[in-house]
């Protein structure tokens, strides 16, 4: 099956996150920035590829399929963008410090995962597929820490159009420096479990986050706004956290460049 | 003295108890069994593969001793003096059997020091396995092309083992070799560009490009790339097939032995004979 046919599936989507009807036999495909996904019903079972070629020209043999046999058969594929299955530790092009007392807000782009469920009156989750291929990374020491996403931010303090991708959310984090020493940040460790994506015309928010930095060893307060920056008008709930925040969460945040000796 | 008459002793009564006893154990092993498989399940689910047969191990087993005390009391047997018989017939075969003795008390430290959990992959003298039970006598492994080995807890103990998914990062250590005229600090650069761009290999603990040697055809360099436990393999194999393309692709040569030879100022000149080919 050539790639026009591919294409050829019957819903008229109107938002990137907009359900898909597939008829029996039909299929179609939906991309995500670099990743596309191909989809097709036969009978009750729904196939799933993923392409990153971002080659104009693929034929339905070379793609990889994935099949899901359904209790009840469904002509509705849903997609909802989710954050991405692990912390993601979030270093700035640029070391910033921050002064005592200082307050900063800042941007940052996150990349997001699609994630792809059948509708038939409850959702069945099919798989999730990440919109891009983000990097590892290790947060903490050789003996214990947590395995990361790595995403390298420009901060911005200021968002502009220039700015939006419609497969990554912006996250906007409002870092308070509380304690008596300068804030040397490297890197951020974000609970990105722990926050809703909202659409607002085509991009993307998480909703806010306040870092309090208290300093030393004393732990970062985190605190999930559960609401989307207030310059972003009208926009609209698409998912819930993974794992929603438990209240009194104290997080270790920053990581300053001499924590980590010999780390290398 | 007391001469067993085996008609007396085998009377009703005691086909009787037999057979409570027998329905009993019936009844009580496949219980004990069942709640060995559920409590191992259970605390698995709960603190991992390790507890989980440990925890099942000691339920079954001292169900399995409980059966055994009830089962005689059944019989009618006193539990006394049997216990005094086999306190000296445990010393006879203590003395009897040293090596599993040994195997059991190196078990019992093996259990306490923990060096390995079921489900770890383990090295001890040169044989790498996942490993399946740590048991009374002997720890069993699986190894890669799937060979079964029994390795006694008394070697274990005597042996140097290395663990190798105790920590959840590891390091991929890879020499990299490359002709003499290309430029070092450029083929470090295309390395680390190559880490940056695999999704397997970890940012931090950043990757690390030491210098290995000039070797006899050769600059080697060591790149250690560090990886999640579960990426570690695949981390390995498809950096060295990046590390091949990408050098194909700058114009890196990747060299392979040479040897010149010469003539020594007391021998002879090598005579080169130039033959030409007949058309």
């Amino acid at each position: 099956m050539s790639k026009k046919e591919l294409e050829n599936f019957e819903t008229a989507a109107i938002s990137l996150w907009d359900s898909l009807s597939l008829a029996d036999g039909g299929s179609g495909s939906r991309s995500f920035g670099p990743v596309k996904l191909y989809f097709k019903h036969i009978s009750n079972e729904i196939w799933i590829a993923v392409d990153r070629s971002q080659n104009e020209s693929i034929d339905d043999d070379s793609l990889d399929w994935s099949r899901w046999a359904l209790k009840k058969e469904t002509s509705t594929i849903k997609m909802f963008p989710l954050m991405p299955d692990k912390q993601v530790v979030v270093r700035p092009e640029y070391p910033f410090s921050l002064a005592a007392g200082a307050e900063v807000r800042i941007y940052t782009r996150i990349p997001v995962w699609v994630g792809v469920y059948a509708d038939n009156q409850v959702l069945n989750k099919l798989t999730e597929v990440p919109t891009i291929l983000l990097s590892k990374t290790w947060f903490g020491d050789f003996l214990d820490g947590v395995l990361c996403y790595w995403v390298t931010t420009t901060a911005r303090r200021v968002v502009t159009e220039s700015a939006f991708q419609p497969h990554s959310t912006i996250c906007t984090l409002n870092i308070k420096n509380e304690s008596n020493e300068d804030l040397q940040i490297e890197k951020l460790s974000l609970r990105v479990d722990r926050l809703s994506i909202f659409e607002n015309e085509g991009q993307l928010w998480t909703d806010e986050m306040d870092i309090r930095y208290k300093g030393g060893d004393q732990h970062s307060e985190i605190t999930m706004k559960g609401k989307v920056p207030s310059e972003v008008k009208n926009a609209k709930l698409l998912s819930r956290p993974r794992n929603p925040e438990r209240k009194g969460i104290a997080e270790r945040t920053f990581k300053i460049l001499s924590e980590i000796p010999g780390f290398s | 003295m007391y001469e067993l008459n085996l008609p007396e002793f085998i009377n009703e009564a005691f086909i009787q108890n037999l057979v409570k006893a027998l329905v009993f154990v019936g009844i009580a092993l496949p219980i004990a069994a069942i709640s060995r498989r559920w409590v191992r399940k259970a605390i698995t689910k709960s603190y991992g593969p390790h507890y989980g047969m440990l925890a099942g191990k000691v339920l079954y087993y001292s169900l399995v001793a409980i059966i055994f005390v009830v089962f005689l009391t059944e019989m009618g047997f006193q539990l006394g003096p049997l216990l005094g018989a086999a306190g000296i017939l445990g010393i006879a075969i203590g003395f009897a059997s040293q090596t599993s003795v040994s195997n059991i008390i190196s078990g019992f430290f093996l259990i306490a020091e923990k060096p390995f959990e079921v489900g770890d992959i383990i090295t001890i003298n040169g044989t790498t396995g996942v490993v399946l039970s740590i048991d009374t006598l002997s720890v069993k492994l699986r190894m890669f092309d799937n060979k079964f080995v029994r390795i006694p807890n008394e070697m274990i103990i005597k042996s140097v083992v290395t663990n190798l998914t105790r920590f959840p990062i590891r390091r991929v250590e890879m020499k990299v070799s490359f002709a003499y005229k290309e430029n070092i600090a450029r083929v470090k650069g295309v390395l680390f560009d190559i880490a940056d761009k695999n999704p397997m290999a970890l940012q931090e603990p950043k990757p690390m490009i030491n210098f290995e040697a000039y070797g006899a055809s050769s600059i080697d360099l060591m790149f250690n790339v560090w990886a999640a436990k579960e990426d570690f393999l695949e981390l390995r194999n498809s950096m060295q097939e990046e590390i091949k393309a990408r050098f194909d692709k700058e114009g890196i040569e990747i060299p392979f032995p040479h040897t010149s030879i010469y003539a020594g100022e007391a021998s002879k000149p090598i005579t080169v004979k130039i033959e030409r080919g007949e058309k």
